[in-house]
C-alpha cells in the first residue's frame, strides 16, 4: 500500500509559527536518523520504534532523555496508550482524512498528558526533549507531538537558609523555575500576575521568567528588562541568576549591587506589590528583584511581620550595624593615631596601657585582624557544616586570644573587630555585605593617612558614588536623595501597615492607592482606579 | 550653607555688619528671579549677550566664570587651611588639597541633579552640625554679646560690610542654576527657598559665634568653625571634638564648591559653545587646584578674600543693576513686539 505522507498540516497549527530549520519529513526512518545523528554519543538518549495499536501502517518512534523525564509518565501515559489502548480499525483505509483523524485522535483523546504541543521542526522537538519532554514522531506525518513528561530530579521546597526570620513564612525557592513561579502565584492569586518567559544561553538554553503585576509595575521598567535580556540572548551560558545580573546591571564596576536577590517567595510577592519586577531563572534558587534602592538592602521581611515598635527598633539596629561595620575600624585607627585628645582621659590611659608592647601601629593591627577575620569567614563557608562552625568559633577565640597574649595586637582591637563583624551580620542582604567588607579597607587606609579627615574623604567619595548610582534608571539613594518625605515612613521607622497605603512613588505606579481601610478610630478612604478585567480577591 | 570660614578681623560691629550682606544676598536672588521670569528661553551666557551685546556679554560671562572659580578656590582652600592648621599640621597641604578638588570636580562633572541630591544629604549634616554646636556651646552663649554695637573704626566697619557681602555673594551661582532647572512649578520656588535656608543657617552660625565670643574676641579669631568646635563640651566626656566637627563640615564645603565648579564649567562650555567635554571640565578644575596650591599660606588666603570682597562690593551691585535694567528693556521690547503683531 502506498505510504501516505500528510502534506498539509490542516487544522493542526504549528506551535512556532515560523519557517522550520529542519522540517519533520514525515519519513520515520529519516527523522529517526536525523535525531540520532543530532544526539550522537549521547548515551542518555532513549528511543523506541513502536507500532501504534499494533496496526502495521501506524509506525512511530518515541524519543526522550533518561533522567529528564518521569519514567512512570512515559510508561503509563505514553507507551501504554500507544501500544495497548489505541483503537484503530484493521481495515482503516489509508486516506488523508483518516490519517488526519488519527492524528487528532492521538493528540486529543489517546494521550492523557497534561500538556501536548505539536512541532513541525525537528530542532524545536529536540529542544523540547532537552526540557524533559517526550517527542513522538509518526510515520507519514509532517508534525511531531511533544508530550509533557518532565521528571528531572529537583530539591524539595525547604527553609530559607540565608534569609532567616523568626516570624513569617519559612519556605524558600528551589532550582526549578516552575516550582518557584508556583510559590509566587500562591501568594498573589490574581490574573494580573504576569509571567513572560525567555530562553537565554546558546548552550544552556536557560528559561528566564519576567514576573510582574500588570497595572502596578512601571511599563518602562518592564520594557527595559525585555530590552536588556534580548541583548544577551547569544551568550554561551546562563548558569545562575547572578550571570544575568552581571550582564544587565547599570554599573558593573560599582561595588554596590543594583539588583536584589532573595530566596523567599513572600519577599518577591511584597516587592511585586510595590511595583518591582522579578526575574526567575531556571536552575537558580535566587530570584532577582529590580529596581533596587539602597535602603531596601537593610529591610527584612520580618520587619513587616512584627509590630511597629519592634520593627522600627530592629531597623535602627541594622542602620547602626551598617555604620559600625563600615566605620568602626577606621574611626578607631583615626582617633588613636591622630586625635587621642578626643577620648576621655580614663579611656585614653586604658588604651595606651593595653597597647604598650604592641609593635605595630594601629592601622597595621587593624589590617591584620580584619584580614584574619576575612580568612576565617571564607574558610568557614567552604568547609562542611560542622567543621566550618567549629573552625569559625575556635579560630576566632584561639587566634584572637593568642594574638593578644603574644602582644601582637591590643585587646581593644579584638573587640573592635568583633563588634565590626557583628555589625556586618545585622545586614539582612548577603549582597549588601560585600561592599561593606570591601570598603572597610580603603577607609582604614585613609584613616591611617589623614585621620578623621581621611575617613570623611572616604565617606564622601562613597556618598558621591551612591548619589550618582542608578538602578534601571532610578536613583539608588531614593527616598533619601532625592528626598521624598512621604516615603520616609518606611525608612526612618517601620510605619504601621494601615498607614502604608500608597505605593512608592518613584516607580510611578499606575494605581497608587491600594484599597479601602477602616480602623474605627482612624479611617482613610482611597478610591481604587478602574482595573481591566481584574478578578483579584479581596479588592473592593 | 555658605561655607565662608575665614573671619579674621571681621567681627567688628557684629549685627550691624550682617545686614548689608543679607541685603546683597536678597538683591542677588531678586534680580536672578526677575531675570529668569523675563528671559525663560535662554541660558545665562546667551542672555547676557542678548541683553548687553555680544562683546560685553562674553566679557561679563568670563568675569562670572572667574568669580565662580575664585569662589570655589577660596572655599576649598580655606577649608583645607582649617584642616591643616587645626588638625593635621604635619601633613603637606597639597596632599590635603588634591583629594577635595578631585571630589568637588567629580561632583560637578556628574551634573546638577547629583549636586542637588548630595546637597540634601549635606543639608541634613549641616543642620546636625548646627544643633550639636548650639547644644555644646550653649553654656558659653550670652545674649548681651549680641546687643551692643561698638564700632571701632569706620575702616573696620567697611571691612566687615565687605566681608558680609562677600559671604552672601556666592548666590551669584543662581544665575547659572536657574536656567538648568526643569520647568516645573515646584522646582522654581524650591531654589530660592534652598538659598534662603542656606543663608539662614549661615546667619545662625554667625549669631552663635557673636553670642559665644562677643565682638572683640571675634576680631581675634581666624577660623570660625574651628573655634566654635573647641567650645563644645558635653559634661566631662565629650570635648576637644574639633577634628570630628571639621570633618563633618566637609560635605557642606563639597556641596558648595561642587556647585561653584559646575557653574564655572557650565559657563565655560556655553561661552565656547561646546558639548560636555571632559578635558574642558577637568582642565578648569586643574587650574583651580593649581591656583589653590599657589596660595601657600593663611596670609595669601586672607589677601584673596579681601580682593574678592572688594570686587564684590564694587562690581557686583553695578552688574546686578545692569542686568536688571537690560532685562527690563528687553521685556518691554518683547511686550511691544507682541502688542504690535497683527491678530
Amino acid at each position: 500500500m502506498k505510504k501516505l505522507i500528510l502534506q498539509q498540516p490542516g487544522r493542526i497549527a504549528s506551535s512556532s509559527g515560523s519557517v522550520p530549520d529542519v522540517p519533520v519529513s514525515g519519513v520515520l526512518n529519516q527523522d529517526m536518523e536525523w535525531l540520532k545523528q543530532h544526539y550522537v554519543r549521547c548515551s542518555d538518549l532513549i528511543y523506541r520504534h513502536i507500532t501504534i495499536g499494533g496496526h502495521q501502517h501506524r509506525q512511530a518512534a518515541v524519543f526522550y532523555f533518561d533522567g529528564m523525564t518521569d519514567s512512570s509518565v512515559v510508561h503509563d501515559n505514553i507507551l501504554q496508550p500507544l501500544l495497548l489502548d489505541a483503537e484503530i480499525a484493521e481495515n482503516d483505509a489509508e486516506t488523508e482524512e483518516n490519517f488526519r483523524n488519527f492524528f487528532e485522535y492521538l493528540k486529543e483523546r489517546l494521550l492523557p498528558a497534561g500538556e501536548i504541543t505539536v512541532a513541525d521542526d525537528l530542532k524545536q522537538g529536540a529542544q523540547a526533549m532537552m526540557n524533559g519532554d517526550v517527542l513522538l514522531i509518526i510515520d507519514g506525518c509532517r508534525q511531531a507531538i511533544v508530550i509533557d513528561a518532565k521528571g528531572f530530579p529537583q530539591r524539595p521546597v525547604g527553609k530559607a537558609e540565608n534569609e532567616v526570620v523568626l516570624r513569617g513564612p519559612q519556605e524558600a525557592f528551589t532550582e526549578a523555575m516552575r516550582i518557584n513561579t508556583a510559590l509566587i502565584r500562591r501568594h498573589l492569586r490574581t490574573n494580573q500576575l504576569k509571567l513572560e518567559e525567555k530562553t537565554l544561553g546558546r548552550y544552556t538554553r536557560t528559561q528566564v521568567a519576567i514576573v510582574y503585576l500588570d497595572g502596578v509595575a512601571n511599563e518602562n521598567i518592564i520594557a527595559e528588562v525585555h530590552r536588556r535580556l534580548d541583548n544577551i540572548k547569544d551568550v554561551d551560558s546562563i548558569l545562575d541568576s547572578s550571570c544575568i545580573e552581571q550582564y544587565i546591571e547599570d554599573s558593573p564596576f560599582s561595588v554596590f549591587p543594583q539588583m536584589q536577590y532573595t530566596e523567599r517567595p513572600d519577599k518577591v510577592a511584597s516587592s511585586l506589590l510595590e511595583g518591582r519586577v522579578a526575574l526567575v531563572v531556571d536552575g537558580s534558587p535566587d530570584v532577582i528583584l529590580l529596581p533596587l534602592m539602597f535602603v531596601q538592602l537593610l529591610q527584612s521581611p520580618e520587619d513587616y511581620y512584627t509590630r511597629l515598635a519592634p520593627g522600627t527598633f530592629m531597623r535602627w539596629i541594622r542602620y547602626m550595624g551598617l555604620l559600625i561595620a563600615i566605620l568602626f575600624p577606621s574611626l578607631y585607627v583615626a582617633v588613636t593615631s591622630y586625635h587621642p585628645e578626643m577620648l576621655p582621659l580614663n579611656l585614653l590611659l586604658s588604651i595606651a596601657a593595653a597597647r604598650e608592647g604592641v609593635p605595630f601601629p594601629a592601622f597595621v593591627e587593624a589590617l591584620i585582624m580584619e584580614l584574619c577575620f576575612e580568612l576565617l569567614r571564607e574558610a568557614s563557608i567552604r568547609l562542611p557544616g560542622a567543621i566550618g562552625n567549629t573552625i569559625g568559633i575556635v579560630g576566632a577565640l584561639v587566634i584572637g586570644d593568642a594574638a593578644v597574649s603574644a602582644h601582637l595586637v591590643a585587646p581593644q582591637m579584638v573587640i573592635v573587630v568583633a563588634i565590626t563583624a557583628i555589625g556586618s551580620f545585622t545586614v539582612p542582604s548577603m549582597e549588601a555585605s560585600y561592599p561593606i567588607r570591601l570598603l572597610r579597607f580603603p577607609l582604614m587606609l585613609l584613616a591611617a593617612g589623614f585621620g578623621l579627615y581621611g575617613v570623611a574623604l572616604g565617606v564622601m567619595a562613597i556618598l558621591l558614588h551612591l548619589v550618582h548610582l542608578r538602578s534601571f534608571g532610578f536613583p539608588y539613594l531614593e527616598p533619601l536623595a532625592p528626598l521624598k518625605l512621604n516615603e520616609m515612613r518606611d525608612v526612618l521607622i517601620r510605619a504601621p501597615r494601615w498607614q502604608m497605603m500608597v505605593r512608592p512613588q518613584f516607580r510611578e505606579p499606575y494605581r497608587k492607592n491600594t484599597g479601602i481601610l477602616e480602623r474605627g478610630f482612624w479611617q482613610r478612604r482611597v478610591q481604587p482606579l478602574k482595573q481591566k478585567g481584574d478578578d483579584s480577591r479581596g479588592e473592593q | 550653607m555658605l561655607p565662608v570660614l575665614l573671619i579674621q578681623e571681621n567681627g567688628t560691629a557684629g549685627l550691624l555688619a550682617i545686614v548689608p550682606g543679607l541685603a546683597v544676598g536678597i538683591l542677588i536672588l531678586l534680580v536672578c528671579t526677575f531675570w529668569r521670569n523675563r528671559c525663560e528661553e535662554t541660558s545665562f551666557p546667551q542672555s547676557l549677550q542678548m541683553l548687553l551685546g555680544k562683546p560685553a556679554g562674553m566679557v561679563t560671562t568670563f568675569l562670572f566664570l572667574l568669580l565662580y572659580l575664585l569662589f570655589a578656590v577660596f572655599c576649598l582652600s580655606s577649608f583645607v587651611e582649617v584642616v591643616h592648621t587645626g588638625i593635621l599640621k604635619e601633613t603637606p597641604r597639597i596632599l590635603l588639597l588634591l583629594p577635595v578638588f578631585l571630589l568637588a570636580g567629580w561632583l560637578a562633572w556628574n551634573g546638577l541633579e547629583d549636586i542637588a541630591r548630595f546637597t540634601v544629604l549635606a543639608a541634613v549634616l549641616a543642620v546636625l552640625l548646627l544643633f550639636l554646636t548650639v547644644t555644646g556651646s550653649i553654656g558659653s552663649f550670652q545674649m548681651k554679646n549680641l546687643l551692643p554695637l561698638q564700632i571701632h573704626s569706620p575702616e573696620k566697619l567697611i571691612q566687615s560690610i565687605g566681608y558680609s557681602s562677600f559671604s552672601y555673594s556666592m548666590f551669584l551661582v543662581m544665575f547659572m542654576v536657574y536656567p538648568a532647572l526643569p520647568q516645573k512649578k515646584g522646582i522654581a520656588w524650591q531654589m530660592p527657598l534652598a538659598a534662603a535656608l542656606s543663608a539662614a543657617l549661615f546667619l545662625l552660625w554667625v549669631l552663635l559665634a557673636l553670642g559665644v565670643f562677643g565682638q572683640f574676641s571675634m576680631e581675634q579669631l581666624i577660623w570660625l568653625p574651628l573655634e566654635l568646635a573647641r567650645m563644645i563640651q558635653v559634661s566631662a566626656f565629650l570635648e576637644r571634638t574639633e577634628a570630628l566637627f571639621i570633618a563633618i563640615w566637609l560635605p557642606v564645603v563639597l556641596a558648595n564648591s561642587g556647585l561653584l565648579l559646575w557653574a564655572a564649567s557650565e559657563a565655560a562650555h556655553q561661552l565656547l559653545h561646546r558639548q560636555k567635554s571632559r578635558w574642558l571640565h577637568w582642565g578648569m578644575v586643574a587650574i583651580a587646584a593649581v591656583f589653590s596650591i599657589a596660595i601657600g599660606n593663611l596670609l595669601q588666603l586672607f589677601y584673596l578674600e579681601q580682593a574678592l570682597a572688594a570686587i564684590i562690593a564694587g562690581f557686583v551691585p553695578l552688574l546686578l543693576l545692569a542686568i536688571l535694567a537690560a532685562t527690563l528693556l528687553y521685556s518691554r521690547k518683547k511686550a511691544g513686539r507682541k502688542g504690535g503683531q497683527p491678530s
